[in-house]
């Protein structure tokens, strides 16, 4: 497919990257030799996927992550002008991984900027399916700060479980950033997928992973009771992750957590485990947590000082988190 | 030749998406071909504290989502109907997205349309150029806030009476 972008776009208004994919061949031919009168000589090219991928490829062995990124943009904005068949016939074709993340991203801009959805669903397919573990997690990586969890089911549940524990932790900062840059922390169902992952994930590294930087505001009670299972999870990581998860649950969930909290604060050994659990206590009780961090004080005495720190900072009665937190870390440092 | 390469390369200048700096923020493109009629403050003086876009037509089609890039949009409709001169103050349609931060961008004043709905996409559709709530004709206006104080910074390289082809820059947030 060699067809120029113009003819297959004869709208008046060619968007200016469109535009941009047709005059970028050219001016990558401004360096070849130049004609006599020392004009650079123009080498006439056309515009395809093709075409594109070329330039990638050359680009890639850049030294500047600036190009890189402008050729990656390029491809993406590029898609919508761009055949779907010849788009997702080179990304089932192509091996190397660093093109297959581009093509893959390309497939996934066209679902996002409103064309068809079997566009990422091909994408979620390799992910799933590709043999080679490099393959899938490029492709996986294709799917960041992306709809992908509106439009491919059990996609991430499944991808959790992946052999490969790149592709698990690639699907795992999927779940995280998605959640945070797309929906905004905002989101309930795109924090419960986050949470049915991670409760589904055997790997403690990517549960960790999740639940440590997932905003867990808008859960539901189910996502809540599962975050409180993984509190008994063998692995400290975990325990630590969930015991700060819960920290910010919904108010409806708070009291159920706090109670979860304040039984495995006895129960746990392990102080990292517990200072998490401190800070989770603070965050959904505020000033009404000192109470109850003061009869958690006779339970481990090596950790007085980190509940004298949070009994300090709510007394002063702040009413936002942040500006908690930041006392705390202020406290910290001295 | 010469005249030739001066056009790709003032093509290439003027091509903002894939501007570095985009990388590190999101950047708001006009939703549609227009003028922009006022931003931090109306012509009266007035504290505006937004972008106001115009086209100059009502109905006019494919008002898109400003953010450049994957978001989850909140459709508010509250006035149904083609409406290009108001419909009352608060009855504005809206599209908005909430960031981590409590920060929101909006777009106000569109027509409902068959677009007009919850979901997560890159610069879709979601409505039609329109009048809906608290205004004297067809525009968007488009707004970033936190806590009920609007930020007047990101818009700072669009100048009021500057015409925007769709998806030109309007500003950078974050």
């Amino acid at each position: 497919m060699t067809r120029p972008l113009l003819r297959m776009n004869p709208r008046p208004r060619l968007p200016a990257l469109a535009l941009a994919a047709c005059l970028l061949a050219p001016a990558l031919a401004a360096a070849q030799p130049s004609t006599a009168d020392g004009a650079p000589a123009l080498k006439a090219r056309t515009c395809s996927v093709e075409g594109l991928m070329d330039s990638i490829r050359r680009g890639l062995h850049s030294n500047s992550e600036a190009y890189k990124t402008y050729l990656r943009t390029l491809l993406r904005e590029s898609a919508v002008k761009l055949p779907l068949a010849e788009l997702q016939a080179a990304f089932e074709r192509e091996q190397d991984p660093a093109l297959v993340e581009h093509l893959a991203a390309a497939l996934v801009a066209r679902t996002e900027r409103g064309l068809e959805p079997a566009a990422m669903q091909a994408v979620a397919k390799r992910a799933l399916d590709d043999p080679n573990p490099g393959l899938r997690a490029a492709t996986v990586r294709a799917l960041r700060r992306t709809g992908a969890l509106e439009h491919t089911g059990d996609l991430y549940q499944r991808l959790v479980r992946d052999a490969s524990p790149e592709v698990r932790m690639e699907a795992a900062t999927n779940l995280v950033e998605d959640n945070l840059h797309v929906y905004g922390g905002h989101d309930g169902p795109a924090a419960d997928s986050a949470v049915a992952a991670a409760a589904t994930s055997s790997d403690p590294k990517v549960t960790a992973h999740i639940l440590g930087q997932l905003m867990t505001g808008e859960i539901s009670t189910g996502s809540a009771h599962k975050i409180e299972q993984l509190l008994h999870n063998d692995s400290v990581e975990v325990r630590a992750a969930a015991s700060a998860a819960l920290g910010g649950v919904p108010a409806a969930e708070a009291p159920s957590a706090r109670a979860s909290l304040v039984s495995l604060y006895y129960d746990e050994s392990d102080p990292t485990v517990r200072k998490s659990i401190l800070q989770s206590i603070a965050r959904l009780g505020y000033a009404s947590a000192v109470p109850e961090l003061q009869r958690l004080r006779s339970v481990d005495p090596s950790l007085g000082s980190e509940i004298d720190s949070w009994i300090q900072i709510l007394n002063k009665n702040p009413q936002d988190w942040g500006l908690i937190l930041r006392e705390k870390q202020k406290q910290q440092a001295r | 030749m010469r005249k030739t390469t001066k056009t790709i390369l003032a093509a290439l200048v003027s091509l903002p998406v894939i501007s570095a700096t985009a990388a590190a923020s999101y950047r708001i493109g006009a939703p549609f071909p227009g003028t922009v009629t006022a931003t931090t403050y109306y012509s009266s003086g007035a504290f505006h504290g937004a972008v106001d876009l115009s086209s100059g037509k009502c109905n006019y089609w494919g008002v898109e989502t400003g953010l450049v890039g994957s978001i989850s949009w909140n459709v508010t409709i509250r006035t149904t109907g083609i409406v290009c001169y108001g419909s009352g103050s608060g009855n504005q349609n809206e599209v908005k997205h909430t960031f981590a931060d409590d920060h929101v961008f909006r777009q106000w004043h569109f027509i409902k349309d068959a677009d007009s709905y919850d979901r997560t996409c890159d610069r879709c559709q979601i409505g039609n150029e329109g009048g809906t709530g608290n205004v004297t004709g067809p525009h968007t206006h488009m707004q970033y806030d936190r806590y009920g104080t609007n930020n007047t910074s990101w818009y700072s390289g669009t100048s009021k009476g500057e015409f925007l082809s769709r998806g030109e820059t309007v500003g950078y947030i974050q």
